[in-house]
């Protein structure tokens, strides 16, 4: 054992002892210096409790959960950037090296045909979502987008692409015929099912942003959260995930420590009594990554369960609830 | 000088045919009756006519060997050579009012991105204040039953089985994507 | 074309592929195509084609028949049919306006955090100094810098505005406006400003003259309309009348300021020594940063010229002479009494910039500085005005080296002896070495 922490040792037992002194000054202070001896002994082997002993501690103490559904999707873009990158686009095909085709086709085959037919579709650019521009060539100078030009825009970008990767060349080098082309399956759209409907109890809305499980118990909505019985936070949280919203979500905890905290003050009575104990809510972040929540059979009294932003959150959570947790919700 | 090598060219062509035919293309061509000689350099004087063709096909074989064998990868070098050293471009030159509209996209661009860095930073400030804020309260904290003050801070600061090969499921790496899967969430899990 | 290939041409003819059926077909097509666009072209004229500012190539022709050149590169003209009306915060480029949306809404912002700043600024200038944490100097001292934070603001409100830029640039801006004060501030910064603190470096004005000067002002010399880069030799003929000066102050509101002309290299004979002389002193000379000429033959009134302009002279053999012009900012609202310097500083000789300005309290903030040496005006010049000492030729005293001669080296040198007379006949008489007199050659 390092001097100094037994010379906190010896301290403390004289703090303890002395009535003067505030324990919880004398604790808190000398935390630092006993907390390097306790993490190398067991945590099992708990220190005496010198505040227990005297009073109860006013307060229960719940371990909670907030499960977050994290964004699938990219977000969207600010039409400056679109503009942006259009822009940045253009100019760089002024400032590239032309486009050798021998070098990436062989001559006469069907990739080199099916090239050159999209090529030529394409007024001659190689690029495939500028629109016909030529960075090389005298009218090279207007490359400017003009206001309301849908072209930069995402959904454009799409187009064209899926448009470029549709085959118009068979293998054996004949040319399809335009009703006979077969089109690129387009990617699902980013505004989902549940979106349109504002199911808020599905997990594929809001496919940008993060989503928070809330339940509602007798006293509102709320993050599911529970008594410590004896355990450790991260073990409550993963019990009252289990026994709340069921075993068949994939998930994962983020760690052990606590991102948010809520405070529910004692009543105390005149002479120091407590009459109504105090809560102290913390909540251990998860994520997750399949599943959906189940309250069948919870023992806490949830009825009900939302998936919401955190703006959702704002008007569905009461104030001095949402205000404990809002600083660990991210921006989207 | 290009022109006299096209003509060197123009015989060597020439004395695949058979030497009847040679002197028979130039008097039509020149029409002198005596065949004429491009070059009147005393080598080219001096240089013996070929031995008459043994059926033709002995100087094609010794022409064949002077050439050096093309490689499998001859075309694909010769456009490489051909193209690889193509000059650069030339900078962007703008005019006055142009390079006033680039200025001014690309200082708003810098105004954008230092406010989105900003409001990263201030994002992750925000929330490393929200755990702290909560572990310093935990540190404040006595219990659960019998145990003492900070018990359950210093808990939730052991490290053990957090980093490592199973410290984060594989699934939480999946990247974010412009658009959906086809099964956007799987809500059918089960375990 | 040369002789071989005219030779071969018929050959070569005759050994070609017939292949003539293609180029006839395309050239066929190419020429009807172009039939096709010209009268196409032909037939719509539009009054936009008709104007020499805005015509298209195809119809350049017709207007130069008309006798009307066209104006311009044919790009400018393309771009003029579109935008010629508008304005150019109003040219109709998406990424151009979209960025403009994104710098307004950032000086939105700023506008408003100035107007916060101010209501702080006014809050404070109300609230008793005893109320604040740490009293009067306290209170002066957060002023100041909610001050000077609004300054700030005003200047990032205005930097990304493109059309500032482009007045600044056009030299239109408005220098009583915090904006283009910075602008022309950095523009100062990057490279006049460098040049003089090099001046003042490489001529030693900082130890000769002040112990210590950081212009903060843009000090510029024009002699009969022609600008004098610092550290110029300037003709006498030229400096007989006295010079412009043109000083961009880059901080707000005016202020006064006293000019001082000054020769640091008058030669003293008795004392063997170089003084100083003032050549020209005013005070009280108002300046701001819109109004940056300063003429200082305008320079009349009794209240502010001290000492009139001497046109700077040299003698005859005399070093250059360093004439540098300083400008003093005086105390705020304070007035130099010029009639105390007249009788202070009448004699000219022997002034001391450091003392007058200790003496005054003032501050240098602007710096700029020509040369003289004598030349054929110089003479001239002096008996013009009475300047005594144009007889005078100086002549720079020898100045004998303390180190003792050293002995001729070298291999020649080494074997002038007898010992080596064998080699005598290639260690002497050589030209530049030695002659029949014996070793010549010095060093």
């Amino acid at each position: 054992m390092a001097a100094s922490s037994r010379g906190s040792r010896a301290v403390r037992g004289i703090f303890s002892s002395s009535p003067t002194i505030c324990s919880r000054c004398a604790t808190t202070r000398f935390y630092s210096a006993a907390a390097a001896t306790e993490t190398k002994a067991s945590v099992t082997d708990a220190a005496p409790p010198p505040a227990s002993t005297k009073t109860p501690y006013p307060y229960d103490i719940r371990s909670g959960l907030v499960l977050t559904r994290p964004p699938l999707l990219t977000r969207t873009l600010h039409p400056f950037e679109n503009a942006y990158y259009f822009y940045q686009k253009r100019l760089e095909e002024r400032l590239n090296t032309p486009f050798i085709t021998s070098i990436y086709f062989k001559p006469d085959t069907a990739a080199q045909l099916d090239w050159s037919l999209k090529v030529q579709e394409r007024g001659g650019t190689v690029a495939k979502e500028l629109g016909t521009y030529h960075g090389k060539s005298s009218k090279a100078w207007d490359d400017e987008l003009k206001v309301g030009d849908q072209l930069s825009s995402q959904e454009s970008v799409l187009n064209s692409l899926l448009k470029d990767a549709a085959a118009r060349v068979s293998d054996d080098a004949e040319v399809i015929a335009p009703e006979d082309v077969v089109p690129v399956e387009r990617p699902a759209e980013r505004l989902s099912e549940a979106d349109k409907k504002n199911d808020v109890r599905r997990l594929d809305r809001q496919m940008e942003r993060t989503l928070y499980l809330v339940v509602k118990g007798p006293d509102g909505w709320g993050f599911p959260a529970d008594v410590l019985k004896d355990e450790n936070l991260h073990e409550g949280a993963k019990r009252v995930m289990d026994q709340a919203a069921g075993v068949n979500m994939n998930t994962w905890l983020v760690g052990r420590v606590p991102v948010a905290h809520v405070v529910q003050e004692p009543v105390l009575g005149k002479d120091g009594e407590v009459q109504k104990m105090g809560q102290k809510t913390f909540f251990i972040k998860g994520r997750i990554m399949a599943g959906q929540a189940d309250l069948k059979g919870n023992p806490f009294g949830y009825t009900d369960f939302k998936w919401l932003t955190r703006e959702e959150l704002e008007k569905e959570l009461a104030p001095e609830y949402f205000r404990g947790v809002r600083n660990m919700m991210a921006d989207r | 000088m290009a022109s006299s090598t096209s003509i060197t060219g123009l015989f060597s062509r020439l004395s695949l045919l058979s030497r009847n035919t040679t002197t028979a293309t130039m008097k039509t061509a020149t029409t002198t009756p005596t065949p004429r000689l491009f070059s009147t350099t005393s080598s080219f004087l001096a240089r013996k006519a070929p031995p008459p063709a043994s059926g033709g096909s002995a100087p094609k074989a010794a022409r064949r060997n002077r050439q050096a064998p093309k490689s499998e990868n001859f075309f694909r070098i010769r456009t490489l050579r051909r193209n690889m050293f193509s000059p650069a471009p030339p900078p962007l030159r703008m005019a006055r009012l142009r390079y006033l509209r680039h200025w001014t996209i690309h200082r708003a661009w810098q105004l954008f991105r230092r406010k989105q860095h900003e409001a990263i930073d201030k994002e992750r400030s925000r929330m490393h204040a929200g755990m702290y804020n909560a572990c310093e309260e935990l540190r404040k904290t006595v219990g659960p039953g019998s145990r003492g003050e900070g018990y359950l801070y210093r808990v939730a600061m052991e490290k053990k089985g957090v980093y490592g090969l199973e410290g984060v499921p594989i699934e939480y790496a999946r990247f974010q994507t412009d658009s959906p899967a086809k099964e956007a969430w799987n809500h059918e899990w089960k375990r | 074309m040369s002789r071989c290939q005219a030779v071969a041409r018929p050959l070569a003819r005759q050994l070609r592929p017939q292949c003539a059926i293609r180029p006839f077909t395309t050239g066929a097509a190419r020429a009807s195509a172009a039939a096709e666009t010209s009268s196409a072209a032909a037939a719509q004229p539009s009054p936009l084609d008709l104007d020499p500012n805005s015509v298209l190539p195809e119809f350049e022709s017709d207007l130069i028949k008309a006798g009307k050149m066209p104006i311009g590169s044919r790009r400018r003209r393309v771009a003029m049919r579109t935008t010629a009306s508008l304005p150019f915060e109003q040219l109709p480029y998406q990424a151009f306006q979209e960025a403009r949306a994104i710098l307004a809404a950032d000086r939105q912002e700023k506008v408003a955090k100035i107007q916060e700043e101010l209501e702080k600024i006014s809050l404070l200038e109300k609230k008793d100094a005893a109320l604040v944490k740490g009293g009067q100097a306290m209170k002066d001292t957060k002023l100041a810098s909610l001050r000077r934070y609004v300054e700030q603001l005003k200047i990032q409100a205005d930097i990304n505005d493109p059309l500032v830029k482009k007045r600044f640039e056009d030299g239109l801006g408005d220098m009583d406006k915090p904006i283009y004060r910075h602008y022309a501030e950095r523009k100062w910064r990057s490279y006049d400003y460098r040049l003089i603190t090099q001046r003042i470096k490489q001529f030693n004005i900082v130890p000769d003259v002040l112990p210590k000067l950081d212009p903060v002002a843009d000090v510029q010399l024009y002699f009969r309309q022609s600008k004098i880069p610092p550290g110029e030799i300037v003709d006498s003929l030229v400096s007989e009348n006295p010079p412009r000066l043109r000083v961009q102050v880059f901080d707000k509101g005016p202020r006064l300021v006293s000019l001082v002309v000054l020769d640091s290299d008058v030669p003293d004979v008795e004392k063997d020594a170089f003084s100083k002389r003032c050549h020209f002193l005013a005070a009280n000379i108002s300046l701001s940063p819109s109004d940056t000429s300063l003429p200082l033959s305008r320079i009349r009134a009794a209240d502010q010229l001290a000492v009139p302009w001497l046109p700077p002279t040299a003698q005859k053999g005399s070093p250059y002479h360093r004439l540098s012009i300083y400008l003093l900012e005086q105390k705020p609202d304070t007035k130099l009494d010029v009639a105390q310097l007249k009788e202070l500083y009448a004699s000219r000789d022997g002034f001391s910039l450091k003392s007058f300005r200790d003496k005054f309290s003032l501050t240098p903030v602007g710096f700029n500085m020509f040369r003289s040496v004598w030349d054929d005006n110089t003479a001239g010049v002096m008996a013009r005005h009475g300047v005594a000492g144009a007889d005078v030729e100086f002549r720079p005293t020898r100045v004998h080296s303390l180190k003792p001669p050293v002995k001729p080296r070298g291999w020649e040198a080494k074997r002038q002896g007898p010992a080596y007379r064998h080699l005598w006949k290639y260690t002497k008489r050589i030209k530049g070495l030695s002659n029949a007199r014996g070793w010549t050659k010095r060093r």
